[in-house]
């Protein structure tokens, strides 16, 4: 019974040490604002933005422009969540009323920088807009956010074509543009109020350089908002993908960028950056297959909260990223196909990447031998069953490439992905039966072109109806300029490669389950929402607590500037769960002696409350006995030290690759 | 605009210009080479706005973030407090990075982004092509000044940031500023326990 109760003691000890881990829970799905413990950075539900605007600026835009571009990107964001996030927004001119002030004042506004009292330090000459977000540390509520467009430096505009960046076919290299479609910046920042931090996904509007299309929320941006916020009923439809991501030693890989590849829709539906571990945690996406990609976050810590501040990208020798890799099948073209079910995580098998010699930039697949040998890749499908396939091949910049696809029969549906994947390149598709002659199909080449100018230039082929044989799939690859990716070249890659997606089946091709929630698009916009909004008759909120040398608002204040009544009294009760979940194990220890001790009739639980004293002295004995505080004094120990050190073994293993 | 090593860090509240209190982090830098201004003392304070105090926190997505050791190059604008500020948020800092023929470069996001040819990748900048750029473009400035003398070049506005707070930041003192974490706390906390009971352990080991 003893050695019983011993093991069952380590067990438990075991799954609380496990469970309470906070490291484990920070296998990140999209990419989200934290606090320096790794806390994600959220509203407490339900929530309710209250949120004040002055439209005040120098951009000569108007009033209503204004208004009708934050409450436009507010229902995005509204929408998105599942109608969980709602918001009130009043908006006006008299500062008094209608604040234009940065401060942790318990209003959120959104105003422009020129309509300040003061220069608001913060901002920089180089700098669109900014989100001041405040929250508790210990918990990561969010309570306030200021947002803050700067219209000293730049031209806000409601013309949906104007950027500062890049990713359209009016970018260029040499010109330096200053108007900015204002819509793209108040829908970013407002990702940020939700908790989300920048992205590297390239239709994201979280990306960290503003690029057209940002206005509208991308597949990552609803994932997101589906998995912090949505309702339980909508989350149980949604599925996840996780796993780790290491290096060929097998030390995992902090703060690599992952990308959950929809094989139905031909697109990258959600990202992921993986943890101090190497694991990762793709969420809310919707049942299907899926394909990952792993990169460097080329984008870099200073993108990020500061706890990724030890991200280190480049890793390898030479100061140089790792490279991006493809999860495949025993390292060949073959990409490992994932099934995500409803509520359901799926398990990737390990992806190790590797780096690359120094004088190669971003290098990505392997060395094709096709290329060399001038071999037609062939695809095996069955006739007679539904088959998937996806495929990563490199190409050449100027030579198509032809693949022979042998057993098709009845409709076959083709993406190919390249521009969205960071790929230099566009590559468009022909299909050509046995004979050689080009096959009529349904093509959808560039897959999105946006209001802002914006092309997706991935493309695809749906063809149905096909005689079964064989076919042979021509690529055709034009060469793409850095300044049509958002972002421009900071994350394209030197190489040209293409993922081939496809599906044949004798029955309908099937089609996305989700798309309530991930609209059928390339870029996953939603539908626009113009009907008009009315602004609360009642009076916006007001700063609850003047600014002073020692007051810092709220409800109450303290000469040291100390935290105010609300905060003071989640953090008692945080304090309260932290120290319990700390006790638990010892509660079971005594429980445990406790329950031995009745076993053996040493004393009765009716004499309890009479010989407390005496009951605790005998939990006690029982415990020493038993040498259980010491195998609980020393786990405790372990589990504390593990955490103490495990940022330090970070930094040493930067230093193990200088 | 300088290099330096990042040092030790903290957060605490202070005071800007508008006569709001924000939280700030300060890093000590170890100045090792000036490359654009003046500057007076080889170890500096910046300044970056966010960081956690009293049980709140704050953020900015975007601000640069710094790790302890790391070799940059940062712009700076100097505070009224005396402490620096970096200028274009994550665009502002640098890392100073080694490639395998033992060239000092740069990397950022600012870099990755500020000088290419259509159709190619950026060009790799090295501190030496930095050095070599700054003397060109203060050369071109004397040559403007001597040309036109009645005419100097109109010097940018000096950043609207400096002003006179109603607190000065608190200066670094030598010794590492960080706060005992919970986690430090709970290893403490841990490691007595442990001890106390080992202790008796053995106490009573040796009387049996």
């Amino acid at each position: 019974m003893g050695r019983v109760l011993v093991i069952l003691t380590l067990v438990t000890l075991f799954m609380w040490l496990a469970l309470t881990n906070p490291l484990l829970q920070n296998a990140q799905a999209f990419i989200p604002s934290v606090t320096s413990t790794g806390k994600q950075l959220r509203w407490d539900l339900p929530i309710h933005l209250n949120l004040i605007g002055n439209p005040t600026n120098r951009s000569n835009l108007s009033e209503k422009s204004f208004f009708n571009a934050v409450v436009s990107s507010l229902r995005q964001w509204q929408k998105a969540s599942g109608q969980v996030f709602s918001f009130d927004y009043w908006q006006g001119s008299d500062r008094k009323l209608y604040p234009t002030k940065v401060a942790l004042d318990g209003v959120s506004t959104i105003f422009f920088a020129s309509a300040a009292p003061e220069p608001i330090p913060q901002i920089s000459p180089n700098v669109l807009g900014l989100t001041q977000v405040w929250y508790d540390n210990e918990s990561g509520q969010i309570q306030e956010v200021d947002i803050i467009l700067n219209d000293i430096n730049f031209i806000f505009t409601d013309d949906p074509t104007d950027t500062s960046g890049y990713g359209s076919e009016q970018s260029t290299a040499s010109r330096y543009r200053t108007h900015v479609f204002v819509q793209n910046v108040i829908t970013h920042e407002l990702g940020h109020v939700q908790g989300l931090s920048h992205s590297g996904g390239l239709q994201s509007s979280m990306l960290f350089m503003e690029s057209p299309e940002q206005a509208y929320l991308g597949c990552d941006e609803l994932a997101a908002a589906l998995t912090i916020y949505s309702p339980r009923e909508s989350q149980e439809k949604l599925g996840s993908v996780s796993g780790r991501i290491s290096f060929q030693d097998g030390s995992p890989v902090y703060g690599a960028h992952v990308l959950a590849i929809s094989q139905v829709r031909g697109t990258v539906l959600a990202t992921a950056l993986t943890d101090s571990k190497g694991k990762y945690a793709v969420r809310g996406l919707e049942p299907g297959n899926y394909y990952l990609m792993a990169e460097p976050f080329y984008a870099g810590p200073s993108a990020l909260s500061t706890y990724f501040a030890d991200i280190n990208v480049k890793v390898c020798p030479g100061e140089t990223p790792f490279n991006r890799k493809f999860l495949t099948q025993d390292d060949s073209h073959v990409l490992t196909q994932l099934s995500v079910s409803p509520n359901h995580s799926t398990t990737a098998p390990p992806l190790v990447v590797q780096c690359r010699p120094a004088d190669e930039t971003l290098a990505s697949v392997p060395n094709s031998s096709i290329l060399k040998r001038g071999i037609v890749p062939e695809i095996h499908l069955n006739p007679n069953q539904q088959q998937n396939f996806g495929i990563v091949e490199q190409l050449d910049f100027t030579e198509e490439q032809v693949f022979k696809i042998s057993g098709v029969s009845g409709n076959l549906q083709i993406y190919v992905l390249a521009y969205s994947i960071y790929s230099p390149i566009r590559a468009s598709l022909v299909l050509y039966d046995s004979e050689g002659l080009e096959v009529r199909l349904r093509k959808l080449d560039p897959s999105y072109t946006g209001d802002s100018g914006f092309i997706n230039y991935d493309s695809s082929i749906e063809a149905n109806d096909l005689p079964d044989g064989t076919y042979f799939l021509k690529i055709s690859s034009t060469r793409l300029r850095p300044y049509q990716y958002p972002a421009g070249p900071i994350a394209l890659d030197s190489t040209p490669y293409v993922v081939l997606l496809g599906t044949s089946t004798h029955a309908s091709l099937s089609r996305p389950s989700l798309v309530s929630y991930f609209p059928e698009n390339a870029r996953c916009r939603l539908p626009d929402d113009s009907s008009p909004y009315q602004s609360p008759t009642s009076q916006p909120p007001s700063p609850s607590l003047k600014q002073s040398g020692s007051g810092i608002g709220f409800c109450s204040s303290s000469p040291s500037g100390g935290t105010s009544h609300a905060l003071r009294s989640s953090n008692t009760y945080l304090r309260l769960a932290n120290i319990f979940s700390w006790a638990l194990p010892w509660l079971f220890i005594f429980g445990v002696a406790l329950v031995r001790l009745v076993h053996k009739r040493s004393f009765a639980l009716s004499r309890l409350r009479t010989t407390m004293g005496s009951a605790i002295l005998k939990i006690w004995q029982e415990c020493w006995q038993k040498l259980q505080f010491v195998y609980l004094g020393f786990l405790h120990f372990l589990y504390t030290l593990r955490h103490h050190i495990t940022p330090h073994r970070q930094k040493l293993r930067k230093k193990a690759f200088s | 605009m300088v290099r330096g090593k990042v040092g030790s860090s903290y957060s605490d509240w202070s005071t800007t210009a508008d006569s709001s209190r924000q939280i700030f982090t300060f890093y000590e830098l170890s100045v090792s080479e000036v490359l654009k201004g003046e500057l007076s003392h080889r170890t500096i304070t910046i300044r970056e706005f966010g960081g956690e105090k009293d049980g709140i926190g704050m953020q900015i997505p975007g601000t640069s973030q710094f790790s302890k050791d790391e070799d940059v190059v940062v712009f700076l604008s100097k505070q009224s407090d005396g402490s620096y500020q970096v200028q274009g948020m994550t665009m502002g800092k640098l890392d100073v990075q080694i490639d395998t023929n033992g060239e000092e470069y740069l990397a950022g996001a600012a870099i990755n982004n500020s000088v290419f040819i259509p159709g190619e990748f950026p060009k790799k900048w090295t501190l030496q092509d930095v050095r070599t750029l700054i003397k060109q473009q203060q050369a071109d400035e004397q040559a403007k000044i001597s040309r036109n003398p009645g005419h100097a070049e109109q010097r940018p506005p000096q950043n609207p940031a400096v002003h006179t707070p109603r607190e000065a930041a608190p200066q670094l003192q030598p010794e590492a500023q960080e706060d005992l974490s919970s986690r430090r706390r709970l290893l403490i906390g841990s490691l007595a326990v442990a001890a106390a009971f080992l202790v008796g352990f053995l106490i009573r080991w040796r009387r049996k």
